[in-house]
Protein backbone atom coordinates (compact mmCIF):
# COMPACT_ATOMS: atom_id res chain seq x y z
CA UNK A 1 0.00 0.00 0.00
CA UNK A 2 1.06 3.45 -0.70
CA UNK A 3 0.44 6.82 0.29
CA UNK A 4 0.88 9.29 -1.94
CA UNK A 5 0.18 12.31 0.34
CA UNK A 6 2.81 11.38 3.04
CA UNK A 7 6.64 11.29 2.82
CA UNK A 8 7.21 7.75 3.80
CA UNK A 9 10.83 8.69 4.52
CA UNK A 10 9.67 11.18 7.01
CA UNK A 11 6.26 9.47 8.43
CA UNK A 12 5.97 5.93 9.10
CA UNK A 13 2.18 4.97 8.38
CA UNK A 14 1.12 2.24 10.50
CA UNK A 15 -1.35 -0.64 9.07
CA UNK A 16 -3.94 0.75 10.75
CA UNK A 17 -3.38 4.26 8.25
CA UNK A 18 -2.41 6.56 11.38
CA UNK A 19 1.01 7.71 11.16
CA UNK A 20 3.72 9.32 12.61
CA UNK A 21 7.40 10.52 12.59
CA UNK A 22 9.90 8.29 11.87
CA UNK A 23 12.22 7.58 14.77
CA UNK A 24 15.21 9.01 12.91
CA UNK A 25 13.86 12.10 12.35
CA UNK A 26 14.44 12.79 15.65
CA UNK A 27 18.41 13.76 17.52
CA UNK A 28 19.85 10.77 19.10
CA UNK A 29 21.98 8.84 21.34
CA UNK A 30 23.04 6.55 18.69
CA UNK A 31 26.36 4.92 20.34
CA UNK A 32 28.92 4.98 22.87
CA UNK A 33 31.73 3.14 24.12
CA UNK A 34 34.01 4.03 26.96
CA UNK A 35 37.75 3.00 28.83
CA UNK A 36 38.21 2.75 32.57
CA UNK A 37 40.78 4.92 34.10
CA UNK A 38 44.54 3.78 34.37
CA UNK A 39 46.70 3.95 36.93
CA UNK A 40 50.89 3.84 36.30
CA UNK A 41 53.87 4.49 37.78
CA UNK A 42 57.15 4.71 36.45
CA UNK A 43 61.07 5.54 37.11
CA UNK A 44 61.35 8.86 38.31
CA UNK A 45 64.83 9.27 37.37
CA UNK A 46 64.62 6.51 34.02
CA UNK A 47 65.05 8.37 30.97
CA UNK A 48 62.20 8.15 28.36
CA UNK A 49 59.53 6.13 28.71
CA UNK A 50 57.13 7.56 26.26
CA UNK A 51 54.08 5.14 25.24
CA UNK A 52 50.65 5.09 23.86
CA UNK A 53 48.56 4.45 27.27
CA UNK A 54 45.06 3.39 25.36
CA UNK A 55 43.43 3.42 22.03
CA UNK A 56 39.16 3.47 22.43
CA UNK A 57 36.85 3.97 19.25
CA UNK A 58 32.87 3.73 18.86
CA UNK A 59 31.40 3.30 15.52
CA UNK A 60 27.49 3.74 14.18
CA UNK A 61 26.06 2.91 11.07
CA UNK A 62 23.24 4.83 9.22
CA UNK A 63 21.01 2.12 8.80
CA UNK A 64 18.10 4.94 8.05
CA UNK A 65 17.37 5.54 4.58
CA UNK A 66 17.98 9.20 4.36
CA UNK A 67 21.19 11.10 5.45
CA UNK A 68 22.24 11.63 8.57
CA UNK A 69 24.23 14.53 10.23
CA UNK A 70 26.57 12.81 13.05
CA UNK A 71 28.71 14.14 15.70
CA UNK A 72 30.86 12.65 18.32
CA UNK A 73 31.32 13.79 22.42
CA UNK A 74 34.77 12.80 24.13
CA UNK A 75 34.44 12.56 28.06
CA UNK A 76 37.72 12.26 29.49
CA UNK A 77 37.56 11.48 33.52
CA UNK A 78 39.19 13.23 36.31
CA UNK A 79 43.00 12.54 35.25
CA UNK A 80 46.28 13.19 38.38
CA UNK A 81 49.69 13.69 37.61
CA UNK A 82 52.02 13.33 40.04
CA UNK A 83 55.62 14.56 39.09
CA UNK A 84 59.63 14.48 40.17
CA UNK A 85 61.56 17.25 38.47
CA UNK A 86 63.43 17.77 36.02
CA UNK A 87 60.56 15.59 34.15
CA UNK A 88 58.20 18.07 31.66
CA UNK A 89 55.40 15.34 31.07
CA UNK A 90 52.12 15.09 30.03
CA UNK A 91 49.30 13.00 28.93
CA UNK A 92 48.62 13.56 25.67
CA UNK A 93 44.75 13.30 23.55
CA UNK A 94 44.71 12.42 20.28
CA UNK A 95 41.33 11.90 17.92
CA UNK A 96 40.71 10.32 14.22
CA UNK A 97 37.73 9.71 12.26
CA UNK A 98 36.44 7.92 9.05
CA UNK A 99 33.50 7.43 7.12
CA UNK A 100 32.48 5.79 4.34
CA UNK A 101 30.44 2.15 3.30
CA UNK A 102 32.96 0.02 5.27
CA UNK A 103 36.05 2.46 6.04
CA UNK A 104 38.82 0.98 7.60
CA UNK A 105 39.56 1.80 11.02
CA UNK A 106 40.91 5.63 11.68
CA UNK A 107 44.78 6.40 12.64
CA UNK A 108 43.98 9.30 16.18
CA UNK A 109 46.81 11.21 15.33
CA UNK A 110 44.83 14.99 15.69
CA UNK A 111 46.35 16.50 18.81
CA UNK A 112 43.44 18.18 20.98
CA UNK A 113 44.26 17.81 24.28
CA UNK A 114 46.91 18.01 26.76
CA UNK A 115 47.36 17.74 30.20
CA UNK A 116 50.28 17.96 32.40
CA UNK A 117 52.85 19.75 34.27
CA UNK A 118 56.67 20.33 35.81
CA UNK A 119 59.32 22.04 37.80
CA UNK A 120 63.02 22.45 37.78
CA UNK A 121 64.87 22.86 40.64
CA UNK A 122 68.56 22.80 38.72
CA UNK A 123 71.30 20.39 39.10
CA UNK A 124 73.65 19.72 42.33
CA UNK A 125 77.03 18.18 42.94
CA UNK A 126 78.72 19.57 39.51
CA UNK A 127 75.60 18.32 37.58
CA UNK A 128 75.58 15.04 38.49
CA UNK A 129 72.20 14.97 41.02
CA UNK A 130 68.93 16.55 40.41
CA UNK A 131 67.33 18.67 43.03
CA UNK A 132 64.29 17.30 44.74
CA UNK A 133 60.65 18.30 44.43
CA UNK A 134 57.31 17.03 43.63
CA UNK A 135 54.73 18.78 42.06
CA UNK A 136 51.18 16.89 41.70
CA UNK A 137 48.51 18.92 39.60
CA UNK A 138 44.72 17.16 38.65
CA UNK A 139 42.08 17.89 35.87
CA UNK A 140 38.34 17.57 36.31
CA UNK A 141 36.60 15.36 33.95
CA UNK A 142 35.13 17.38 30.89
CA UNK A 143 33.17 16.40 27.95
CA UNK A 144 34.32 18.42 24.79
CA UNK A 145 33.25 17.51 20.81
CA UNK A 146 36.05 15.54 19.36
CA UNK A 147 36.24 15.83 15.38
CA UNK A 148 33.78 17.61 12.98
CA UNK A 149 29.73 17.32 12.91
CA UNK A 150 29.77 14.61 9.27
CA UNK A 151 26.67 14.18 6.90
CA UNK A 152 26.40 10.23 6.85
CA UNK A 153 24.83 8.51 3.67
CA UNK A 154 22.16 6.03 4.11
CA UNK A 155 24.13 2.91 4.93
CA UNK A 156 27.53 4.33 5.63
CA UNK A 157 29.47 4.13 8.92
CA UNK A 158 31.28 6.35 11.25
CA UNK A 159 34.13 5.49 13.06
CA UNK A 160 35.82 8.30 15.86
CA UNK A 161 38.82 6.64 17.40
CA UNK A 162 40.46 8.49 20.47
CA UNK A 163 44.22 7.74 21.62
CA UNK A 164 45.86 8.51 25.00
CA UNK A 165 49.40 8.74 24.83
CA UNK A 166 52.20 9.49 28.12
CA UNK A 167 55.45 11.99 26.76
CA UNK A 168 57.33 14.69 27.69
CA UNK A 169 59.35 17.17 26.62
CA UNK A 170 62.50 16.33 28.83
CA UNK A 171 63.06 13.41 30.73
CA UNK A 172 65.27 12.83 33.82
CA UNK A 173 67.91 10.74 34.15
CA UNK A 174 69.64 11.90 37.62
CA UNK A 175 69.57 10.31 40.61
CA UNK A 176 67.34 13.17 42.78
CA UNK A 177 69.69 14.37 45.22
CA UNK A 178 69.44 12.79 49.01
CA UNK A 179 67.41 9.84 47.50
CA UNK A 180 64.24 9.11 45.25
CA UNK A 181 62.41 7.30 48.49
CA UNK A 182 59.62 10.20 48.34
CA UNK A 183 60.07 11.14 44.30
CA UNK A 184 57.12 9.68 42.42
CA UNK A 185 56.21 10.02 38.98
CA UNK A 186 52.79 8.98 38.25
CA UNK A 187 49.52 8.94 36.64
CA UNK A 188 45.90 8.32 37.20
CA UNK A 189 44.16 9.02 33.59
CA UNK A 190 40.56 9.08 34.47
CA UNK A 191 38.01 6.88 32.77
CA UNK A 192 37.27 7.79 28.60
CA UNK A 193 33.94 7.43 26.87
CA UNK A 194 32.83 8.40 22.95
CA UNK A 195 29.60 9.39 22.55
CA UNK A 196 27.89 9.46 18.72
CA UNK A 197 24.84 11.70 17.96
CA UNK A 198 22.78 11.61 15.05
CA UNK A 199 19.93 14.07 13.73
CA UNK A 200 18.45 13.58 10.27
CA UNK A 201 19.73 16.06 7.06
CA UNK A 202 16.98 17.26 5.52
CA UNK B 1 -11.62 24.17 11.04
CA UNK B 2 -8.90 21.38 10.27
CA UNK B 3 -8.68 18.16 8.78
CA UNK B 4 -8.43 15.07 11.25
CA UNK B 5 -6.40 12.54 10.29
CA UNK B 6 -4.73 9.22 12.31
CA UNK B 7 -2.03 9.96 13.87
CA UNK B 8 0.33 7.57 16.18
CA UNK B 9 2.83 8.23 18.54
CA UNK B 10 4.61 11.71 18.45
CA UNK B 11 1.80 13.40 16.48
CA UNK B 12 -1.09 15.05 17.55
CA UNK B 13 -4.04 16.12 15.48
CA UNK B 14 -7.09 17.91 17.09
CA UNK B 15 -9.03 20.90 16.47
CA UNK B 16 -6.18 23.15 16.35
CA UNK B 17 -4.57 21.07 13.55
CA UNK B 18 -1.57 18.59 13.28
CA UNK B 19 1.65 18.97 15.34
CA UNK B 20 4.08 17.48 17.17
CA UNK B 21 3.12 15.75 20.55
CA UNK B 22 5.44 17.91 23.36
CA UNK B 23 7.26 14.84 23.90
CA UNK B 24 8.82 15.12 20.81
CA UNK B 25 10.41 17.93 21.27
CA UNK B 26 13.80 17.63 22.77
CA UNK B 27 14.01 20.09 25.98
CA UNK B 28 15.34 21.52 29.06
CA UNK B 29 13.59 20.01 31.89
CA UNK B 30 15.00 21.05 35.19
CA UNK B 31 17.79 23.22 36.26
CA UNK B 32 19.50 23.55 39.54
CA UNK B 33 21.78 26.22 39.93
CA UNK B 34 23.95 25.69 43.23
CA UNK B 35 27.01 27.75 45.13
CA UNK B 36 29.69 26.75 47.21
CA UNK B 37 28.70 27.41 51.21
CA UNK B 38 32.83 26.82 52.40
CA UNK B 39 34.98 29.12 49.77
CA UNK B 40 38.13 30.62 51.37
CA UNK B 41 40.28 29.43 53.74
CA UNK B 42 40.50 25.49 54.68
CA UNK B 43 42.71 23.44 56.52
CA UNK B 44 43.59 19.43 57.14
CA UNK B 45 40.99 17.68 56.22
CA UNK B 46 41.46 13.36 55.27
CA UNK B 47 37.49 13.43 55.22
CA UNK B 48 35.75 14.51 52.51
CA UNK B 49 33.88 17.97 53.71
CA UNK B 50 31.15 19.21 51.14
CA UNK B 51 31.62 22.25 48.98
CA UNK B 52 28.31 22.23 47.09
CA UNK B 53 25.53 19.44 47.69
CA UNK B 54 22.79 19.82 44.91
CA UNK B 55 20.10 17.78 43.11
CA UNK B 56 17.41 17.43 41.06
CA UNK B 57 14.16 15.74 41.40
CA UNK B 58 12.09 15.61 37.88
CA UNK B 59 8.85 13.12 36.67
CA UNK B 60 8.06 12.22 33.22
CA UNK B 61 4.41 13.43 33.11
CA UNK B 62 3.79 12.85 30.07
CA UNK B 63 2.87 9.23 28.26
CA UNK B 64 5.91 8.11 26.85
CA UNK B 65 9.46 6.91 27.31
CA UNK B 66 12.35 9.73 27.70
CA UNK B 67 16.16 9.78 27.05
CA UNK B 68 17.21 11.95 29.59
CA UNK B 69 20.89 13.99 29.72
CA UNK B 70 22.60 15.88 32.80
CA UNK B 71 25.20 18.44 31.90
CA UNK B 72 26.77 19.34 34.70
CA UNK B 73 28.48 22.80 34.37
CA UNK B 74 31.25 23.32 37.04
CA UNK B 75 33.09 27.07 38.21
CA UNK B 76 36.29 28.00 37.57
CA UNK B 77 37.85 26.78 40.64
CA UNK B 78 40.84 28.26 42.68
CA UNK B 79 43.26 26.50 44.82
CA UNK B 80 46.49 27.95 47.18
CA UNK B 81 48.53 25.73 48.63
CA UNK B 82 51.65 25.56 50.58
CA UNK B 83 54.25 22.78 50.53
CA UNK B 84 53.78 19.76 50.86
CA UNK B 85 50.29 19.81 51.44
CA UNK B 86 47.73 18.57 48.63
CA UNK B 87 44.64 20.01 48.61
CA UNK B 88 41.88 18.89 46.31
CA UNK B 89 38.50 19.66 45.23
CA UNK B 90 36.83 16.59 43.89
CA UNK B 91 33.11 16.21 41.27
CA UNK B 92 31.03 13.17 42.37
CA UNK B 93 27.80 12.56 41.25
CA UNK B 94 24.81 9.72 41.38
CA UNK B 95 21.55 9.09 39.94
CA UNK B 96 18.49 6.71 40.36
CA UNK B 97 15.36 6.45 38.04
CA UNK B 98 11.86 4.63 39.62
CA UNK B 99 9.29 5.16 40.78
CA UNK B 100 10.29 6.37 44.11
CA UNK B 101 14.21 6.80 43.19
CA UNK B 102 16.86 7.60 45.84
CA UNK B 103 20.04 8.04 44.32
CA UNK B 104 23.22 7.13 46.60
CA UNK B 105 25.78 9.77 48.36
CA UNK B 106 27.71 10.77 45.90
CA UNK B 107 31.76 9.79 47.03
CA UNK B 108 34.35 10.06 44.45
CA UNK B 109 38.41 10.35 44.28
CA UNK B 110 40.88 11.45 41.60
CA UNK B 111 38.03 13.10 40.06
CA UNK B 112 38.35 16.62 40.01
CA UNK B 113 41.21 20.01 40.64
CA UNK B 114 44.00 19.78 42.86
CA UNK B 115 47.76 20.71 43.76
CA UNK B 116 50.40 19.42 45.68
CA UNK B 117 54.15 21.11 45.68
CA UNK B 118 56.47 19.32 47.96
CA UNK B 119 59.49 21.24 47.92
CA UNK B 120 61.82 18.79 50.77
CA UNK B 121 62.03 16.00 51.55
CA UNK B 122 60.40 14.66 54.92
CA UNK B 123 63.35 14.10 56.97
CA UNK B 124 64.11 18.00 55.90
CA UNK B 125 62.72 21.23 57.70
CA UNK B 126 59.51 22.83 55.21
CA UNK B 127 60.58 25.67 53.18
CA UNK B 128 58.38 28.64 52.08
CA UNK B 129 56.90 27.53 48.96
CA UNK B 130 52.96 28.85 47.57
CA UNK B 131 51.62 27.34 44.71
CA UNK B 132 48.07 29.14 42.87
CA UNK B 133 46.60 27.63 40.70
CA UNK B 134 43.41 28.74 39.01
CA UNK B 135 41.27 26.02 36.67
CA UNK B 136 39.07 26.52 34.29
CA UNK B 137 35.29 26.01 34.05
CA UNK B 138 34.52 22.64 32.71
CA UNK B 139 31.16 20.85 31.78
CA UNK B 140 30.64 17.32 32.45
CA UNK B 141 27.78 15.38 30.11
CA UNK B 142 25.72 12.29 31.63
CA UNK B 143 23.70 10.31 30.06
CA UNK B 144 21.30 8.83 32.61
CA UNK B 145 19.18 6.42 30.12
CA UNK B 146 15.58 5.82 29.76
CA UNK B 147 12.65 7.34 31.76
CA UNK B 148 9.55 5.52 31.52
CA UNK B 149 6.24 7.87 31.98
CA UNK B 150 5.31 8.19 35.65
CA UNK B 151 8.87 7.42 36.45
CA UNK B 152 10.96 10.02 38.80
CA UNK B 153 14.95 10.36 37.99
CA UNK B 154 17.03 11.79 41.16
CA UNK B 155 20.45 13.28 40.30
CA UNK B 156 22.90 14.29 43.10
CA UNK B 157 26.38 16.60 42.68
CA UNK B 158 28.10 17.03 45.49
CA UNK B 159 31.60 19.13 45.30
CA UNK B 160 34.02 17.30 48.17
CA UNK B 161 36.68 19.32 49.66
CA UNK B 162 39.90 16.81 51.11
CA UNK B 163 43.49 16.49 51.63
CA UNK B 164 44.79 13.33 50.76
CA UNK B 165 48.51 12.12 51.24
CA UNK B 166 50.79 13.19 54.08
CA UNK B 167 50.68 16.91 56.06
CA UNK B 168 53.23 18.89 57.74
CA UNK B 169 52.59 22.19 59.15
CA UNK B 170 53.47 25.03 56.55
CA UNK B 171 56.36 27.92 57.23
CA UNK B 172 53.18 30.61 56.61
CA UNK B 173 51.00 28.86 55.88
CA UNK B 174 48.25 29.88 53.11
CA UNK B 175 46.05 27.44 52.09
CA UNK B 176 42.72 28.25 50.42
CA UNK B 177 39.95 26.63 47.95
CA UNK B 178 36.87 28.10 46.15
CA UNK B 179 34.69 26.08 44.31
CA UNK B 180 32.00 28.71 43.58
CA UNK B 181 29.00 27.40 41.79
CA UNK B 182 27.88 24.16 39.99
CA UNK B 183 24.89 24.23 37.13
CA UNK B 184 22.93 21.27 36.61
CA UNK B 185 20.57 20.93 33.72
CA UNK B 186 18.24 17.85 33.26
CA UNK B 187 17.89 17.54 29.37
CA UNK B 188 14.83 15.25 27.48
CA UNK B 189 14.10 13.67 24.24
CA UNK B 190 11.95 11.17 22.82
CA UNK B 191 13.05 7.43 23.80
CA UNK B 192 12.87 6.48 20.41
CA UNK B 193 14.18 3.14 18.35
CA UNK B 194 17.91 3.12 17.44
CA UNK B 195 18.57 5.43 21.03
CA UNK B 196 20.72 4.10 23.48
Amino acid sequence: MSYPCVDEDDFLVQGDGSFGPQHYMQWRHVATNSAASLQNAYDVDGGNQAADLLQLQVSWTNSSPISMNVYGLLTRGGSVITNQPRNRAYIETYIGAAQGAAPADPTASTLIGRFGNGADFGTVDSNTKTVFSNLQTRQAERTMLAGDTIVLPAGHVYKLRVRLRWDAEFWETLPVYLGDTESELSIITGATRLDLYAYPQL
Amino acid sequence: MSLKVCTSEFLISDSRGLEFSPGWLPSLVAERMAVSGKDGNVDRSPDQVPFIDSEILWTNSGDDSVHTMVSIHRAPRSIVTSTPNTLVLDDAWTWDIGVSPSAPLPFGTNSGVGIRFQTTQSFNPVIYTRLFRDFPDSVSYQDLGEVPPGETVHFRYRCLFSTPGNWRAPVQPLLLASARWARLRLWSSPWITGVI
